[in-house]
């Protein structure tokens, strides 16, 4: 399972780890660049020889790009000065208010949570506790719903494996209705994440079915990469509801659209 | 080949020169109570999303809470994991925050208690890279209740279970997402949600203040 951290694209500044990156970075650059030219002229132009005609055009545009040599090795040497100096001037920035500065995502979550799923199909399942009828049926209309209001679509697996989307889940932390959390991050999607639901908690409130339908598709909201939202009827709402809050409003549909 | 030789010094003079710099970069990053690690170990903290019911004030916190504490975190370890029976999933991992007591507001320590809280956190993979980014000896404030023993997930068999907790000490859970808050210089931080109140006092989430900041109201 990757690390949360490792979902954190590094652009700082003034970071250790990311002044080495960049630095080593460039003496590779450096040295390999003009090498990688020379084998490009070197083996493409034999490749491209099949026919005697062919072969003397290739030959002429060879002997010209040969002779040319010197003059690219050159301009990449400038481009590869070019480019290392605008990366030290960068290493060696004084730091930004907050320290280090961490690229922001594209979409609402806070740094460390994924911006949204790995592609269009939100593949679910049901883990092993998640037996209640009543829950099923709340997370099978959440996940229709969100195929239904926006362009992801939704597929049932029969089992639980490391590519299914959503793992569907009860859990029994205090004071918490859902929980949604990534466990698979790459970049900033995620490959596997957990909905935890808490019956107990749900099943307290004035009108169980709608909250049951409510905190699923506020958290298949989150696995699509959408936030909060305190107003509006959406139920990106946090805590119980007493009406509507069942699914996303025009703002959160293009949210999740934009996401994927 | 001279052309080469001077390619392969002045790359080695760069990685070399690099090197040097994150030696410097290294000693001068702040190693504990920077504002940057903070901003770090919230963030990583919160590899989560929520649904909850705010509390509208601290009052209302006091009356779900069993235990009412001002402390200092000291650390952050791994705890006890779940593991689902036939299942091929990885197991669910915990992490427990280690916190010296320095005020019982409300509620009382159990019998025999070493004069710290365990409070048991959910997605916490990596404890120790976390932990190196939480500003030690932060001042927190509490409101708690015992973690139940049976498994927070249901049917689930529980791994290392008493990892992260002293013999014969017992785990808590906040009440909810807002009952943990942390001083970080100027501001509070809700420390699970993430949430910063800016210009903000610890004394402001205590019971019977009537300046509780709140939730902030998001809209997007």
């Amino acid at each position: 399972m990757p690390a949360a951290h490792s979902s954190e694209i590094c652009l700082s500044l003034t970071s250790c780890r990311c002044v080495g990156v960049y630095g080593i970075s460039v003496g590779v650059f450096w040295v390999a660049a003009p090498r990688a030219v020379a084998q490009r002229v070197d083996y493409s132009k034999v490749w491209l020889t099949p026919t005697p005609a062919r072969a003397m055009i290739n030959t002429h545009a060879l002997g010209r790009e040969l002779s040319d040599m010197n003059t690219g090795h050159r301009r990449l040497k400038r481009l590869a000065a070019a480019a290392a100096g605008g990366l030290l001037l960068l290493a060696f920035l004084p730091s930004t208010a907050s320290g280090d500065f961490w690229f922001q995502p594209p979409c609402q979550l806070s740094l460390s949570t994924p911006c949204t799923a790995d592609n269009a199909e939100h593949t679910y399942c049901w883990a092993g506790n998640f037996d209640s009828t009543n829950f099923r049926d709340a997370a099978k209309y959440a996940m229709e719903n969100l195929d239904a209001q926006t362009d992801f679509y939704d597929n049932k697996m029969a089992n639980c494996t490391a590519n299914t989307d959503i793992v569907w889940t009860e859990f029994t932390v205090s004071g918490v209705r859902g929980r949604y959390e990534c466990e698979a991050l790459s970049g900033w999607n995620c490959g596997q994440a957990r909905i935890y639901i808490n019956r107990a908690e749900i099943n307290s409130s004035s009108d169980p079915e709608l909250n049951r339908k409510k905190t699923s598709c506020h958290e298949v909201g989150h696995s699509g990469g959408v936030s909060h939202a305190e107003t509006g009827d959406d139920c990106m709402k946090s805590g119980e509801v007493t009406l509507g809050h069942k699914d996303y409003n025009p703002h959160h549909i293009g949210h999740l659209n934009d996401n994927l | 080949m001279r052309a080469d030789g001077r390619r392969i010094l002045v790359g080695a003079l760069l990685v070399g020169l690099s090197g040097l710099a994150s030696l410097t970069a290294c000693q001068s990053e702040p190693s504990q109570d920077g504002v940057a690690n903070t901003d770090r170990f919230l963030s990583q903290i919160n590899v989560g999303e929520f649904d909850y019911d705010p509390f509208s004030s601290p009052d209302e916190m006091a009356k779900a809470a069993t235990l009412i504490v001002r402390g200092k975190v000291l650390d952050l370890v791994a705890g006890r994991a779940f593991r689902e029976p036939k299942s091929e999933l990885a197991d669910i991992t915990t992490g427990v925050f280690q916190i010296e007591v320095t005020e019982v507001l409300g509620g009382r320590l159990a019998e025999g208690s070493d004069g710290m809280v365990y409070i048991e956190e959910f997605g916490v993979q990596e404890p120790e890279q976390v932990a190196a980014n939480m500003p030690k000896g932060a001042d927190v404030l509490l409101y708690l209740v015992p973690a139940p023993d049976a498994p927070p997930i249901p049917g689930a068999e529980i791994i290392d279970d008493g990892a992260g907790v002293a013999p014969g000490q017992h785990l808590y859970q906040q009440v909810n997402p807002q009952g943990f808050y942390m001083d970080i210089g100027s501001d509070v931080a809700q420390v699970v949600g993430g949430e910063v109140y800016k210009d903000s006092s610890l004394s402001q989430f205590e019971p019977g203040n009537d300046s509780f900041p709140g939730t902030p109201v998001r809209t997007e």
